[in-house]
């Protein structure tokens, strides 16, 4: 038995034992204490130093032994001075059940490691979202973490941690292990074109990316969709929230979409003259929509200045994209090459294209044997953040909302979170939380956090990369993680071998 | 051009019209002195057309040899078979086209070799179009740099639709990404959809669908109401299109109204409508709709037909999908697609289904059940091996599922 300590002291909110000597025991590490009939989880939280001789001797002891190099020593040292562990109990586990806590271990009981066996009763759930493997500070047990995958989309995931601390890994092994399943379509917007691995290993190099991964760019490689769009499938409302506008600007907009439907772009861009329209508010909107879909005219003749907006191309885009998730694939939009505020609109016509298709679907009462889909959004604050949804709503914060009614659900990644308002925060049901230096983002997780993680501030700021704290609505227990390594994926599972493609349509010599 | 299907309209009326649009098509690029034509495919309605059709397209494709206009072809999704025996294959053994069809695979790499047209030195590359957009996968493992690479100017043959540019009415239809197709050449000369359109996407520019050169069926007579070709130029500053529509016999839609008419009073509408039309040579359609007293067999169509012609019309088709009688209600379905529809339906009927203990959930039961039944004949698979595979695949189901045996006790085999 790999004994810790015993308990010596404590209450509900921190549980004291004294470390056995010669044992290391981490931050975070998760002890376990046998009873009759279950045993208790314990997670470390803090660690102090304890002893029994009084501080003034210990002081005097130290500085005989720095200034006149003394061989004075404590008598019984190690049982005189020691190391005293604080802990939480988070889970109570009986052969039945398991359940959060409601009493405290026996007094003066031993505490022991965690082993991979104490945490068997954590079972794969019919349709999984994998995270990773537990992690005990910082050993890792092989045990794989599992949640209800559709529970936990639809009601929002977000992911928090600052930069380098691996969360596009996170991301890509998350996406990956999804392609194994049917019961989640995904859309990616990928502002740094990593997920796909166009260059290296990415989604596209999963067993199923034939049948379930489509990818989108302005930029495609061969095999892979032109991210372009008709400029008809565009709607004013495509633009709320998300391309600032004035209220007269806005009035302009919808005149002329009332009155010319789907070229409402293309007219303004043509108009010279409106008698319900200020000349000034044209001539800005025109310049607005040239730095947006790259439009203008010349004599009377429409140009485009890139290739993601068209008059004549990409008229089925949106819906495609749509019927692609709807068929639980997994859509990636190489964003990578548009402006931000591109991007961001691009990402908004799909979502609204997602909402409205799923919404329509509920209503038809159609619902109910689709896959859930789910949007991952980068940077999220830029859609999701306070100052953004004060100046009026978009389609992410609507999803945010009431997404998960309509089975559609965001993962919002970021690195601040406390930009994003507490009721969406809130919303967020399960949080993935990796290092975070900075206390107001570690408050800001913590306190929208569906689990009592207030002991955790500490173990956040310190954890590593790859090193996560779950905590979700679905799970009794706030999980520290280990991700793997996405990279790893490759080296252990063999590669799959293609079927050799029979070609026709062409006269073989 | 492309999509000529010619031999395909069941009347005769139609098939007729329908060679007389190529053989017009051929003497106008005659009289226009082309250096060449590009056919993309479906030149044929079939891969084995009859000899009447055969005969007719072979003398105007001499007419074209004898004044040294080459032809140069790919087939598509109707002319081509898996067999590799088709009439372009006679033709082009005879001189009378060209296919460009022709490769090597190096290494697993698709390698075109293409030809060269010897006027214009221009080098011609294509693959034909499949059923089933098959020649997706024939793409996936084409050596695009290699044509990339390849010097002077080109020209890309084929027959598929393209998502990016499919019109909205046929998102649906199988496509693959214009990403497949070779970069920078000169034209792209597309097949398979019936509807004109011309494209610049990128780095493909001059991708051209000229459509069909007839209307195939009577959504596009309705639609289109007659095809054409391109004319394409090169005078040095680049390529100058002009579409070319052929009209054999105009195409006349007459919409008549039969809100609250009398079944007998249907043939004086008709009258009215026409009273001062010019029919001559013209196909007219008559698009009835809605709602009739009375039941829609005591139309007399034979008649309407018989007056229409008389004035002139060398075929009439009618299009009573509109209307309503009291005798039949309209189905209300939202979707219109074939598996919305057969989804609702199912959802509509799914009460009637009883299968004791079924775990899985009953709509998605009878889809997938659906589905595997609905597997076609692969290419070259034996049917008796196709039988047993659906067999196989539908026991594996059921017994998955614990419900194989519920259908033992219920039913007899």
């Amino acid at each position: 038995m790999d004994i810790v300590g015993k308990i010596v002291s404590g209450d509900f909110s921190g549980i004291i034992i004294r470390q056995k000597t010669g044992i290391d025991v981490e931050l975070g590490e998760l002890l376990v204490t046998k009873e009759k009939n279950g045993y208790f989880i314990l997670q470390v939280f803090d660690i102090s130093y304890g002893s029994q001789i009084p501080e003034r001797i210990r002081s005097l002891a130290a500085g005989l032994k720095l200034e006149e190099e003394s061989n004075l020593s404590f008598l019984d040292n190690e049982l005189s001075n020691f190391i005293l562990i604080i802990l939480k109990p988070i889970l109570f586990v009986n052969p039945n059940r398991y359940h959060l806590p409601k009493k405290l271990p026996k007094f003066f009981s031993e505490v022991e490691r965690i082993k991979e066996e104490d945490l068997r009763f954590l079972d794969r759930p019919k349709k999984p979202l994998y995270f990773g493997k537990i992690r005990s500070g910082s050993r890792v047990l092989e045990i794989e973490v599992f949640l209800k995958g559709e529970e936990v989309l639809t009601h929002h995931v977000l992911i928090s941690a600052s930069t380098g601390k691996g969360k596009s890994n996170l991301v890509k092994v998350l996406t990956y292990n999804l392609l194994n399943e049917n019961y989640a379509g995904l859309l990616v917007i990928d502002p740094h074109d990593e997920y796909y691995g166009r260059t290296k290993k990415g989604l596209k190099d999963h067993p199923n990316a034939i049948n379930k991964v489509v990818y989108y760019s302005t930029n495609p490689p061969p095999g892979a969709s032109t991210l372009v769009l008709d400029l008809k499938t565009i709607k004013p409302w495509h633009l709320t929230g998300i391309v600032s506008l004035t209220e007269a600007q806005i009035e302009c907009i919808y005149l002329f979409y009332n009155r010319d439907k789907d070229n409402w772009i293309e007219n303004i861009i043509l108009a010279e003259k409106d008698d319900k329209v200020s000349v000034v508010t044209l001539d800005v909107l025109k310049r607005k929509f040239n730095n947006i879909f790259g439009i203008s005219s010349e004599n009377g003749v429409i140009s485009f200045r890139n290739n993601l907006f068209s008059n004549s191309s990409g008229i089925s885009t949106i819906k495609n994209v749509v019927d692609c998730l709807e068929n639980g694939k997994t859509v990636i939009l190489d964003t990578s090459k548009l402006g931000g505020e591109v991007e961001l609109l691009i990402g908004g016509i799909f979502a609204e294209g997602i909402f409205s298709r799923y919404r329509d679907l509920s209503f038809k009462g159609h619902l109910q044997n689709k896959p859930c889909i789910s949007i991952i959004i980068e940077e999220a604050p830029r859609v999701l953040g306070k100052d953004v949804l004060d100046k009026g709503t978009n389609i992410f914060g609507t999803i945010a909302r009431e997404g998960r009614k309509f089975k559609v659900g965001l993962v919002a990644i970021t690195q601040l979170p406390s930009l994003i308002p507490k009721e969406i925060l809130a919303n967020m049901n399960t949080k993935i939380i990796m290092g975070t230096e900075m206390s107001n983002e570690r408050s800001a997780l913590i306190e929208s956090s569906p689990q009592d993680i207030s002991e955790e501030s500490r173990n956040i700021a310190s954890l590593d990369i790859g090193e996560a704290l779950l905590t979700s609505t679905f799970s009794k227990l706030a999980v520290p993680l280990k991700i793997p390594l996405f990279e790893d994926i490759f080296t252990k599972n063999k590669s799959f071998v293609k079927d050799k493609t029979t070609i026709r349509g062409v006269d073989l010599e | 051009m492309a999509d000529l299907h010619l031999g395909g309209w069941r009347e005769d009326t139609l098939r007729e019209i329908g060679i007389k649009t190529f053989e017009k098509a051929i003497d106008i690029s005659i009289q226009e002195n082309v250096d060449f034509i590009l056919i993309s495919g479906d030149l044929f309605d079939s891969s084995n057309p009859t000899i009447d059709v055969m005969a007719k397209a072979a003398k105007k494709l001499y007419e074209l040899k004898v004044k040294g206009i080459s032809v140069y072809v790919i087939e598509g999704s109707h002319d081509f078979s898996p067999t590799g025996r088709t009439i372009l294959k006679v033709f082009e053994e005879a001189g009378l086209l060209k296919r460009v069809t022709s490769a090597e695979e190096s290494e697993g790499r698709l390698l075109l070799k293409g030809t060269t047209d010897e006027k214009t030195k221009i080098r011609l590359y294509g693959i034909s179009g499949i059923r089933g957009s098959l020649e997706k996968a024939t793409y996936s493992v084409l050596d695009r740099e290699d044509l990339e690479q390849k010097e002077g100017q080109k020209i890309f043959l084929f027959h598929s639709a393209i998502e990016e540019l499919r019109p909205n009415n046929l998102y649906q239809m199988q496509s693959m990404p214009i990403s497949l197709l070779p970069k920078g050449f000169m034209y792209y000369a597309g097949g398979h959809i019936h509807e004109r359109g011309e494209f610049e996407l990128g780095d493909y520019k001059n991708v051209v669908f000229p459509g069909a050169l007839f209307p195939n069926n009577i959504d596009e007579l309705l639609s289109f109401k007659g095809g054409g070709f391109y004319l394409v130029e090169d005078d040095g500053s680049g390529l100058k299109k002009s579409y070319i529509p052929i009209k054999i016999a105009p195409v006349i839609i007459l919409e008549i109204d039969l809100e609250g008419t009398h079944t007998i009073n249907v043939e004086e509408k008709i009258r009215l409508a026409t009273d001062k039309k010019d029919l001559k040579n013209s196909i007219v359609i008559v698009k009835f709709k809605g709602n009739i007293e009375g039941n829609l067999s005591d139309i007399n169509f034979k008649k309407i037909n018989l007056y229409l012609e008389n004035k002139g019309a060398v075929l009439v088709k009618r299009d009573t999908r509109e209307i309503k009688t009291k005798q039949y209600k309209e189905i209300k379905n939202s979707s219109f697609t074939k598996e919305k529809l057969e989804e609702e339906v199912i959802i509509r009927h799914k009460d009637q289904i009883k299968i004791k203990e079924c775990q899985i959930e009953t709509v998605s039961f009878v889809k997938t059940f659906m589905n595997l039944l609905s597997r076609e004949k692969k290419e070259g698979e034996k049917k008796d091996d196709y039988i047993k595979d659906i067999l196989r695949e539908s026991i594996d189901y059921l017994s998955k599922n614990n419900l194989l045996e519920d259908l033992n006790e219920t039913t007899s085999t």
